[in-house]
């Protein structure tokens, strides 16, 4: 047990490396600090008529949530595999006496890592600018940083998962998960119904109508309970990982230039 | 002999392509060659016995196990790639130290590991540079590393020498033959015909995904009835010995080449070579020196190949 | 013994014009684009737009003395979907990020620097393929959807024919824009994935970035800043919808420049490109 939890943080060590290598790092940073360098803007403007709080949970749940982390989720969960498979580099870990379910919770595991390195101090910066750079600063919303912090973790965590699973599925990983991220998650909560509950963002979004009571993220419900939108996303993305394994498992890797 | 791996009708199918078409063959101890033609099928085998892709249909088992599913085996298993990808992010000694660490090893005896093996292929102080800047030669030292690294007892390398230097190459033809002198197992496919004939004389030969010949290449070289085999004798007498061999059953042609050379093309060349001394013993003929220019792997090849 | 070079007796060949050699890399490359994924996204987007083109004139054919009858601004309905504009944006992250960023992670780009191709014949020619694919999907659909509702009576030839001027200009507009921002992604990306994501990002989420800072600060002017925003001005003065809160000259202006300045920086870049590596 003990060694296969090594080699799995092996694979998480090396897979949180390669997230950050090069330019990659940079990028993510940018990425991720875009949304506390908006609100920084606007609250730089001295504006009296705007509450910087207020607009700081509504870029967050508006731009932060739906754009900003999904766009990281996306092109770091699709690589994860994806990349990989396309490089014909995955012919050396699943070359060694590493059980593949291993190699898909190693990597998963190293994504998660450095994705929430970015997005949970972005997300709590925002949060911060929002309330210091305000009107009337230091005026602090009960439960706003548990409510960033839980959501940012639970949407990296189910979007990475299911982008992970796309990776290993198709080539066009990439624009299946752009269809799904900003059409899908995008348009589909707009829609009267049930059709809603078939999206993550609705249960996401949800965590803040249960934590905090007033502004953007307050007034969204509650229209589900903190268990179901906590457990929701999370059984999501446990089940998603375990179909990753159980394909892995079974899944021939060729190469993308296939011999003749 | 016991088979290190065992290939019993093997077929892969791309779509539709195949790339391997009822492969059969027996792979003993020792170093095997594995020779075709570019698209015969040799990576693909390659994958399948390291359980990257799965036999569409027939049975492969590397190490007493099925090549397909066996995670466990690779442990005794090293592979080296046909292509060049690494992880250009990491430096080479690096790459070595994580593959190995994925098998098990702790993290201090895997960076000894990786050192020895770093330094057996001979990638030197690059060993310690990232892989982005590393020449073909470089890539392929550190993909033959990562294969020897935690000590396998089969070692799958697919055209290992590409891209080395020619003093590169005997270096590395000199470890593959030090290698199998104590005790491992290699199957090696190469382009470079004369370069494997150099490690070993048992051969599998492969075109359309099949295998056309497997075994030792000079027994393959005298069963090829259709192709004669010719000898070259030098001696100061050539015509004598023409006569002489002329009435041999087995001899299908007598060539004259330069004042003291006769070349005999024979059927059976054993037989040939058994009954030479008799004749120039009994005749007191001199023969100066003997060669067989097509007793070579390139020709087993052309002939079989095409 | 002295050494004489042989006498050829054939003229050498006469290499072909630059526009044509510009012409090989533009076929080759519009081919290369040809996947099923792009396929499925150009219908997808035909049909959407088709709909929305045809219907809302179907229905005013059945609205019964229905004042003016149809107008110019009817035209303006995929514009105002989101769908139609999400849709293109996809189609241009499919089908521009790999468009340069392949050639250099593959290094194949060296197959053409090294043949009488400079760096501006290639980004010429990368650009004109991904500005086909771009107008297949703004423009084709929507002149075909005019010629539609002209052929069905729906609208008289005049209104046709300045909606079709109306959607051609706006069409063009927009293909100058995508294109040029899709060539500078995909020259500067190392993968064609970070190349589609960044598309994806620019395009779509600069939209959400004005939209909201609009929302909380008030001002119309931070709308400039979103290429959709832009679009939808010079779409709304175009088919004469009124409500705009952008100038339409500079928002056709902010596009022209978006164009120009992106093939610009993206020419910069391919120059800095060392085409023989090792």
């Amino acid at each position: 047990m003990r060694e296969a939890l090594g080699r799995i943080g092996v694979v998480a060590y090396t897979s949180w490396r390669g997230s950050l290598v090069g330019r990659r790092g940079l990028g993510l940073a940018l990425v991720a600090a875009t949304y506390p360098l908006l609100v920084l803007a606007i609250g730089a403007s001295r504006r009296t008529d705007i509450d910087l709080l207020a607009a700081s949970e509504l870029l967050y749940s508006a731009l932060f949530l739906p754009v900003l982390l999904l766009l990281l989720c996306l092109v770091l969960g699709v690589s994860l595999f994806r990349g990989e498979i396309e490089d014909d580099t995955i012919v050396y870990p699943v070359s060694r006496s590493l059980p593949r379910a291993s190699l898909v919770v190693g990597k998963f595991t190293g994504f998660v890592v450095a994705a929430l390195m970015f997005l949970v101090p972005a997300a709590l910066l925002g949060a911060a600018f929002g309330a210091y750079l305000n009107v009337d600063p230091g005026v602090r919303l009960e439960g706003l940083e548990a409510t960033l912090l839980v959501t940012t973790v639970l949407a990296t965590v189910a979007y990475g998962a299911f982008f992970l699973l796309l990776g290993l599925l198709t080539r066009q990983a990439l624009v299946i998960g752009l269809i799904y991220g900003f059409f899908w998650e995008t348009f589909v909560p707009l829609l009267p119904g049930p059709l809603q509950d078939l999206t993550l963002i609705h249960y996401l979004r949800a965590i803040g109508g249960n934590l905090v009571t007033t502004g953007p993220l307050g007034e969204i419900g509650p229209p589900v309970s903190l268990a179901t939108a906590v457990g929701v996303p999370l059984t999501f993305a446990l089940l998603v990982l375990v179909v990753s394994c159980l394909y892995l498992g079974r899944a021939e890797l060729r190469p993308e230039a296939s011999p003749a | 002999m016991t088979a290190i791996i065992s290939a019993v009708n093997v077929t892969k199918r791309y779509g539709e392509v195949l790339g391997l078409n009822g492969f059969s063959a027996e792979i003993g101890p020792g170093i095997t060659a594995l020779v075709g033609p570019n698209g015969a099928g040799k990576s693909t085998l390659f994958r399948l016995l390291i359980g990257q892709l799965r036999p569409d249909g027939g049975s492969l088992t590397v190490l007493d196990r099925p090549a397909w599913g066996s995670v466990g085996a690779h442990r005794e298993i090293g592979y080296c790639p046909e292509g060049p990808a690494v992880y250009d992010w990491m430096t080479g000694w690096e790459f070595v130290v994580y593959l190995l660490r994925l098998d098990g090893f702790a993290r201090a005896e895997a960076e000894r590991r990786a050192l020895d093996a770093v330094q057996t292929v001979g990638l030197g102080t690059a060993a310690h540079r990232r892989m982005h800047g590393y020449s073909k030669g470089m890539r392929q030292r550190v993909k033959i590393a990562q294969a020897l690294a935690h000590g396998p007892r089969l070692l799958l390398l697919d055209e290992p020498l590409n891209g080395l230097d020619p003093v590169g190459r005997v270096e590395l033809q000199g470890l593959f033959t030090r290698l199998a002198g104590s005790g491992h197992h290699l199957l090696v496919s190469s382009h470079v015909l004369y370069e494997l004939e150099r490690m070993t004389e048992q051969v599998v030969m492969i075109t359309n995904g099949r295998v056309v010949a497997e075994g030792n290449l000079h027994r393959l070289r005298a069963a090829l009835d259709a192709h004669p085999q010719s000898i070259t004798l030098r001696t100061p007498d050539p015509r004598r010995l023409a006569h002489l061999l002329a009435p041999w059953p087995h001899v299908t042609s007598l060539e004259f080449s330069g004042e003291d050379v006769l070349v005999v093309r024979t059927r059976s060349p054993d037989a040939f070579y058994q009954a030479l001394p008799e004749l120039v013993t009994r005749e007191h003929l001199a023969v100066r020196g003997m060669s067989s220019p097509d007793d070579d792997l390139e020709t087993v090849f052309r002939f079989l190949a095409g | 013994m002295s050494l004489h070079p042989p006498r050829y007796s054939l003229a050498p060949p006469t290499l072909r014009p630059h526009a044509s050699r510009v012409q090989v890399v533009f076929w080759a490359t519009v081919r290369e684009r040809l996947g099923a994924m792009n396929i499925v996204l150009l219908a997808f987007i035909f049909t959407v737009v088709l709909l929305q083109i045809i219907i809302p004139f179907y229905f005013a054919t059945l609205v019964p003395g229905l004042a003016n009858g149809p107008e110019l601004s009817f035209f303006y309905l995929p514009f105002a979907s989101q769908v139609w504009f999400f849709f293109v944006v996809l189609l241009t992250a499919s089908v521009g990020a790999g468009v340069i960023a392949n050639d250099l992670a593959t290094r194949s780009i060296t197959m053409y620097l090294a043949r009488p191709i400079t760096h501006l014949d290639y980004l010429v020619a990368k650009a004109a393929a991904v500005a086909v694919w771009i107008t297949i999907a703004v423009v084709a659909p929507t002149l075909l959807g005019t010629t539609i509702v002209l052929a069905l009576g729906y609208v008289p030839l005049p209104l046709a024919l300045q909606a079709a001027g109306a959607f051609l200009g706006v069409g063009i507009l927009t293909i100058v824009a995508f294109t040029g921002l899709a060539v500078l992604v995909s020259s500067a990306a190392p993968k064609s994935a970070y190349a589609a994501a960044a598309i994806f990002g620019l395009l779509a989420g600069a939209e959400i970035v004005a939209f909201v800072a609009w929302t909380i600060s008030g001002e119309p002017a931070v709308l400039y800043l979103s290429v959709e925003q832009d679009v939808l001005a010079t779409a709304q003065a175009a088919f004469h919808v009124p409500g705009g809160v952008l100038d339409p000259t500079g928002a056709a202006a902010i596009l022209i420049a978006l164009g120009a300045v992106t093939f610009y920086l993206a020419w910069r870049r391919l120059a800095t490109i060392d085409a023989v590596a090792e």
